[in-house]
């Protein structure tokens, strides 16, 4: 099928949307854009898919979403760095000079279970209904209220929670071991 | 093994308390309302992001391999 212009248009406007997404999903910021780009070619190659008139990015994020937990995860593990650490920026782009409270946000997002955290995404940022949400994550209703509803709890926990302290001085190494029987 | 009750030092009364909070019951509705426009504020941030160059690229190329085919 051909691609036409206008669908090329919709496919190249989505893709904010898609990145945005694509970070929470992975939970690796450095690994989102391969991600995208992975979707974007699949998608190209399966436009005949596509319902014309419908939403093309949640299209695409489902898409995206299946190229997830199919193929990258699998490839990511094979080509993942021995460390296996990933750094904490969303991305080294235009959006660094923020105010700190939304860098909070943005790394306590990255520590919810992924489940919960596509469901914030999707409710909280797409503005799906419930039902819309579930019905691209394959879920019933329920669980996916249940989703946003823990991911809201856990963000407020994580929020409010003190500051992990930075190697405190007061972990002792030397206390006496052994002395259960 | 000892049972003493475990002490924290440093912690004074005026510590941060943890407050566990049931999932999704009885949360403090401002600060609900808080974290949820500092979720819209950081999804508007990245939307307001300019598409890398490599999307353009890689759609440039895929119109390419079309044309040719076609």
């Amino acid at each position: 099928m051909i691609v036409t212009p206008e669908l090329q248009q919709a496919l190249l406007a989505s893709i904010p949307a898609l990145r945005a997404s694509a970070v929470s999903l992975c939970g690796q910021p450095d690994q989102a854009d391969d991600l995208v780009q992975q979707a974007l070619v699949k998608a190209w190659d399966h436009m005949e898919t596509f319902e014309p008139g419908t939403n093309m990015a949640a299209w695409l994020y489902t898409i995206m979403r299946n190229e997830f937990y199919t193929e990258f995860r699998k490839r990511r593990r094979e080509v993942q760095d021995a460390d296996g650490k990933y750094s904490g920026g969303m991305s080294a782009g235009p959006s660094q000079d923020h105010h700190m409270q939304v860098r909070d946000v943005q790394s306590a997002l990255l520590r919810l279970r992924a489940d919960q955290r596509e469901a914030l995404l999707l409710v909280g940022a797409w503005g799906m209904s419930y039902e819309e949400a579930a019905e691209v994550c394959r879920c019933a209703v329920g669980t996916m209220k249940s989703r946003v509803n823990r991911a809201r709890g856990r963000l407020a926990e994580l929020l409010t929670a003190p500051a992990p302290a930075p190697a405190s001085q007061e972990q002792r190494v030397d206390a006496p071991l052994g002395q259960s029987g | 093994m000892p049972t003493q009750p475990s002490q924290t030092p440093g912690r004074g009364p005026n510590s941060p308390r943890r407050v566990k909070t049931p999932p999704g019951a009885g949360l403090d509705p401002e600060l609900q309302a808080k974290i949820g426009r500092q979720l819209q504020e950081l999804y508007r941030t990245m939307l307001e992001e300019p598409v890398p160059e490599r999307f353009l690229r890689l759609l440039a190329e895929l119109e390419r391999k079309q044309e040719n085919k076609g």
